[in-house]
């Protein structure tokens, strides 16, 4: 072979590989780059060089149809392959990507699938699970969506720096591969170092195999034809395929092995990447621990340790706590002696995180907190360019996002929203329409602001992640914008949807003004409530329409719309009610009580005299049938109380029929239970309550104490602490009627024991301090 | 003569200090010692770090750990030292501070005893001179009538003075130490003189954070200390190893009769400690009531030497329950109301049903009861 080929090992996101790289580069000059990377991208490639592209960004590509099933090829600055990229492209010297493409491994997994769909059901789920990468480390590619290899032996699985870094006498692998390469200054003889320490560790393992075996072949393939077009050829891959590269042998074996592979059509672009997701912590296999700190060695190369102990001091500074430059100093001379003492040349990351705790946080961890969150990973998010390939969904998106001047951000942030101004509404419905395209950018983080009284006022917290460039691509098939995408989706969440969940999708498209999707909406809720025989669904469904008949929204009352079907809801309900009421069990019993309160809140809610009527009327005759469990019997009585249809007399007759000794225990407990049940400080105030239940208890037989006190203390267990004891005090106070009261006419009877003419000498002082008329009148009326 | 009349016989101090104890130690690691010294340290800061961590020497001389943990601690706290910043160590009572303190002392300096003991009533001639005044009287002022304090004379030698619980040192007199440690140096203003420090002087500071109605640091003084936070062992192996070291070494130098307690016994009362102190037993089933003190492993310490001393002047030599049972309940029930009801309840709870500590639950009933 003529062509001179060079192999250089890298390590995924280092800065100190990808220094010795471009100088490496630089120094060879090839004629053409090889790159570890998925060929289906390489058409997206020359955007790598555009003026908007700013990383972390990633590659995402995934099967025509099914954006759910990408895979991220995410690049730092400082990530080897992205300064290879980038040479490449500044030189105008061809660029090439040897991985195995992603369309043999997706049409691959559509056949796998297929197979275990054929097969038993058990192993579809296992197959279609994504296995993480446990090669990660060194030579393994950079997907989240890695296809099952369960064929690969265990020991290619061996972390190869960490059996390296082991022989070195480090118990580390980071810190080993710190020291020796990311920290070194002179790139000589690094490249052929690291090949060198792989081929040993290689002829360790048995070849690859499967998976791994075919994208080596294929990276093989691509090194010989690059090769045979150009002189001098660069290859970047991951260190450990680097010793399979060096010798190409001939083709005829790779091609038989990559023959007969199956394509799928598959879609590149690039999306924003945050350096979040670039840390082990996100799940990334091939992540790094710090990615703000190999940012900053990669920007900063000289006097990094003085500027990152700055940077960490203004941060804190930001958040108010003391960090004066003094205590900089002392940090970067510390971290200093740290490194000697380690026999380190440089401090690193661990010794200046040490310093910094020591020194600018007395030794506190929390504020080191705050410097790990903010620097040593960063909330850095990237950029794409326009030109990108999108989808037209995403390029709304982006529109909207331009005239709403609602930035994307790796931060979570707040944003508190005036629905009264248009730009606000906008951004409010905005928020909303991607909630029901299931796009969680934000959350609304006050619920009052939607259910609550009419409220004009939301507050969000929002943040963008890389997965929502991915939910976006997939929502695209609703909708080409925002809007269409989001009214087509609640079309379709409508069909064979409960009465419940369409209820609940009325309440959301509201906020999201979604117009044109409401009337088919309604004509569905009409007719899925026509059919609807189960009571308690239509009683679930009641609340969220009297929730939005009452307050609309500001956007503008649909009461008019609304009120034919509640009327129909609320007839059904009334009329099922006593049958729906009839034979529970405890559980359904529970099920019944909460219904209950559901539909007194709604009737309260919508406000009108008729159906009160009705509903104090359904009440009455649940609580009069003696068939029903005595809970919801209990409850019935407790809520016409509350509407005050019922007067003290009324509740102490019914109860004490309810509690009366023919009945058996368990009932009675279980009506007393309803009744008590709900908020305990809406319950103390409710004095008939207790003056008829104390009634009851007093004349108990000590047995049938016995017997009902686990049921009755049931009824209070899910009272607080200090509420039960308030009741308790409350009862201990009902003893012997109102004592209030009586204390009341004791100190009245006391004043006719008064020494009147004592008394009397008092008065015109006190009509002077109070301006009223000079005495005369009795002590009763002196005060008005 | 003989010495058979305890009257005349001069015993033994009952605890020497870390340079005294660790001599040989220290002698052997400066023999081999070849690596840059700061000025006036005997040791280089790697031998510093070599004596607290322990491990062994190129001749092969053994050298046993100090302080058992995070290393990292350690190597903070020695480069502190030696970018000439006051170190503070902090931490919980019982935490090894003042023994972390002594040591790096006995290393630096091969003098561990420039300590100023802080108390609510250490004054400022404590820490930078008092006068000798039947000399001041008959004199005048004058360099020969001052009382120089361990912090001076650390000042003049360039060694390491060590303050224990600067937090108990009332506010006014932690002042003293602000010029101290920025300007190293102490003015003498009565002899319109000043005592410049020699380089090597430092100054090391323990302090606990767990009492209350303590002075706290003004924010100009912590902030000419590097602040190390000494914690509790984290696992149950670490406390053990402390524990049975400790353990080993006083009785030694007490000259305990009973032989070196079991594993197992250190083990049992290492897994009461932590066990009450996390609230919680090592299982992370059930959750049991911490009591009032802090549990530390140095009073786990004293608890199995204390055990030892039982075993070996009332008992037949070997350390059994019933010979820790007195010691444990003392050191768990401080407060003896709410205490006792935390231990009783953690020994119906969880001694008792563990296999195998009957006889442990027996013993510490009987001292209860």
């Amino acid at each position: 072979m003529a062509a001179a080929v060079h192999i250089f090992g890298i390590r995924h996101h280092g800065p100190g590989c990808a220094r010795s790289l471009r100088a490496a580069l630089e120094a060879l000059a090839p004629e053409c780059v090889v790159i570890e990377g998925p060929p289906d991208a390489e058409d997206v490639l020359a955007l790598a060089v555009d003026p908007a592209m700013s990383p972390p960004v990633a590659l995402l590509i995934y099967p025509e149809g099914a954006p759910e099933r990408a895979a991220y090829y995410p690049f730092a600055e400082f990530s080897p392959e992205w300064q290879a990229i980038r040479y490449a492209l500044d030189r105008r010297i061809p660029l090439r990507f040897m991985d195995l493409p992603l369309t043999h491994r997706f049409a691959e997994e559509d056949r796998a699938q297929a197979e275990a769909a054929a097969a038993l059901p058990a192993e579809l789920t296992e197959e279609t699970e994504p296995s993480e990468d446990a090669g990660a480390g060194a030579g393994e590619c950079e997907h989240e969506h890695e296809a099952p290899d369960d064929d690969e032996p265990a020991a290619l699985r061996v972390d190869p720096l960490g059996v390296l870094a082991e022989a070195a006498g480090y118990n580390d692998r980071e810190l080993w591969w710190e020291q020796q390469v990311e920290q070194r200054i002179d790139p000589a003889g690094l490249f052929e170092g690291i090949l060198e320490a792989m081929t040993a560790l290689r002829e360790q393992h048995p070849p690859p195999t499967g998976h791994e075996a075919l994208r080596e072949a294929h990276m093989r393939k691509t090194i010989r034809a690059a090769a045979k077009e150009h002189a001098t050829v660069a290859v970047v891959c991951g260190a450990w395929h680097g010793p399979a590269l060096v010798d190409l042998g001939g083709a005829k074996a790779d091609n038989a092995l990559l023959k007969g592979l199956g394509k799928s059509k598959v879609i590149a672009t690039w999306i924003p990447w945050t350096y979040d997701r670039l840390t082990y912590e996100s799940g990334y296999g091939a992540g790094i621990a710090s990615p703000g700190w190999y940012q900053h060695l990669w920007s900063a190369p000289d006097r990094s340790a003085i500027r990152w102990a700055t940077l960490a001091a203004r941060l804190l500074r930001e958040k108010d706590l003391d960090a004066s430059s003094a205590s900089v100093i002392e940090v970067v001379r510390l971290a200093h002696s740290l490194a000697a003492l380690r026999d380190l040349p440089l401090p690193g990351l661990a010794e200046l995180r040490e310093s910094i705790e020591t020194v600018l946080c007395h030794g506190d961890p929390t504020p080191l907190a705050l410097v790990r969150r903010a620097l040593e990973v960063g909330d850095a998010l990237g950029e794409v360019p326009e030109g990108a390939p999108m989808v037209p969904l995403q390029k709304d998106l982006l529109l909207a996002q331009k005239r709403l001047r609602l930035k994307p951000s790796a931060e979570q942030k707040d944003l508190k929203l005036d629905l009264r101004k248009p730009g606000d509404l906008e951004k409010s419905t905005l928020l909303h329409r991607l909630t029901i395209l299931e796009i969680p950018w934000g959350e609304l983080s006050e619920r009052s602001g939607e259910k609550g009284v009419g409220s004009f006022r939301e507050q969000w917290r929002y943040a963008w992640t890389p997965e929502l460039a991915v939910k976006v691509i997939e929502a695209n098939v609703f909708g080409n914008t925002v809007e269409s995408a989001a009214i087509e989706r609640v079309r379709r969440r409508a069909q064979g949807a409960t009465l419940g969940e369409l209820t609940g999708l009325l309440e959301a498209i509201l906020p999201a003004d979604l117009e044109p999707a409401l009337a088919p909406l309604l004509a569905r809720l009409q007719a899925v409530a026509a059919v609807t025989a189960d009571v308690r669904e239509l009683m679930k469904a009641l609340p969220p329409l009297a929730r939005v008949s009452r307050y609309g929204d500001v956007r503008g009352a649909r009461e008019a719309e609304l009120r034919p079907l509640i009327d129909g809801l609320c007839e059904r309900i009334l009329i099922g009610l006593p049958s729906a009421c009839a034979s529970l069990d405890d559980d359904a019993a529970d099920d019944m009580v909460a219904g209950l309160g559901e539909v007194h809140e709604s009737v309260r809610l919508l406000d009108r005299d008729a159906l009160r009527q009705e509903w104090l009327v359904a009440l009455a005759g649940l609580m009069a049938n003696e068939a029903i469990h005595g809970r919801v019997r209990g409850r019935a009585a407790r809520l016409r109380l509350e509407l005050g249809d019922l007067d003290e007399a009324a509740l102490a007759q019914a109860a004490s029929l309810a509690l009366s000794r023919a009945n058996e225990p368990s009932q009675a407990a279980a009506w007393a239970e309803g009744l008590l049940r709900g908020s305990g400080l809406l319950l103390i105030h409710q004095d008939a309550i207790w003056r008829v239940l104390d009634g009851w208890l007093v004349e108990l037989s000590d047995d049938a104490f016995a017997a009902v006190l686990p049921l009755l203390r049931r009824a209070f267990v899910e009272f607080s602490d200090p509420e039960r004891r308030q009741m308790g005090d409350k009862v201990k106070h009902l003893g012997g009627g109102a004592r209030p009261r009586a204390q009341a006419a004791a100190a009245s009877a006391g004043l006719a024991d008064l020494e009147r003419d004592r008394a009397d000498r008092v008065l015109p002082v006190l009509a002077t301090i109070l301006g009223v008329p000079a005495p005369g009148a009795s002590s009763g009326d002196a005060t008005p | 003569m003989t010495a058979t009349d305890p009257a005349t016989t001069v015993a033994p101090v009952l605890r020497p200090h870390a340079e005294e104890i660790f001599a040989e130690e220290l002698a052997a690691l400066r023999k081999e010692d070849d690596r840059p010294r700061p000025p006036s340290w005997l040791l280089s800061p790697w031998a510093v770090k070599l004596y607290l961590l322990g491990g062994k020497l190129k001749s092969g001389f053994e050298i046993k750990p100090k302080y058992i943990g995070n290393a990292r601690l350690i190597e903070i706290a020695v480069a502190t030292l030696a970018t000439d910043r006051a170190l503070l160590l902090y931490g919980v009572p019982g935490t090894a501070k003042s023994w972390v303190s002594e040591h790096l002392a006995a290393a630096v300096s091969g003098d561990s005893t420039l300590l100023v003991q802080g108390t609510a009533g250490t004054d400022e001639s404590a820490m930078r001179y008092g006068w000798n005044y039947a000399r001041l009287l008959a004199e005048g002022p004058s360099p020969a009538a001052m009382v120089a304090s361990p912090v001076m004379r650390a000042l003049e030698g360039g060694k390491l003075a060590r303050i224990e619980e600067l937090t108990r040192v009332p506010s006014e007199v932690q002042d003293t130490l602000i010029t101290l440690l920025s300007e190293k140096t102490m003015p003498v203003p009565e002899l319109d003189s000043e005592v410049q420090a020699r380089r090597g002087f430092n100054v090391i500071a323990t302090a606990n954070n767990r009492d209350k109605g303590v002075n706290e640091l003004s924010s100009a003084l912590l902030r000419r200390f590097n602040t190390v936070i000494l914690p509790t062992p984290a696992t149950m192996d670490e406390e053990v190893a402390i524990v049975e070291q400790r353990v080993a070494d006083m009785g030694r130098n007490l000259e305990l009769p009973a032989e070196k307690p079991a594993l197992e016994e250190i083990r049992r009362v290492v897994t009461i400690f932590r066990e009450l102190r996390d609230g919680k037993t090592a299982d992370g089933k059930t959750k049991v009531k911490s009591p009032s003190g802090t549990l530390s492993p140095a009073e786990a310490i004293s608890v199995v030497t204390n055990g030892l001393a039982m075993a070996g002047f009332y008992g037949d030599g070997v350390v059994r329950a019933a010979d820790l049972a007195a010691s444990l309940t003392g050191a768990i029930v401080k407060d003896p109301v709410q205490d006792r009801i935390v231990w009783l309840e953690y020994l119906q709870t969880v001694v008792k049903e563990r296999a195998g500590w009957k006889d442990l639950y027996r013993a510490c009933k009987a001292v209860l009861d």
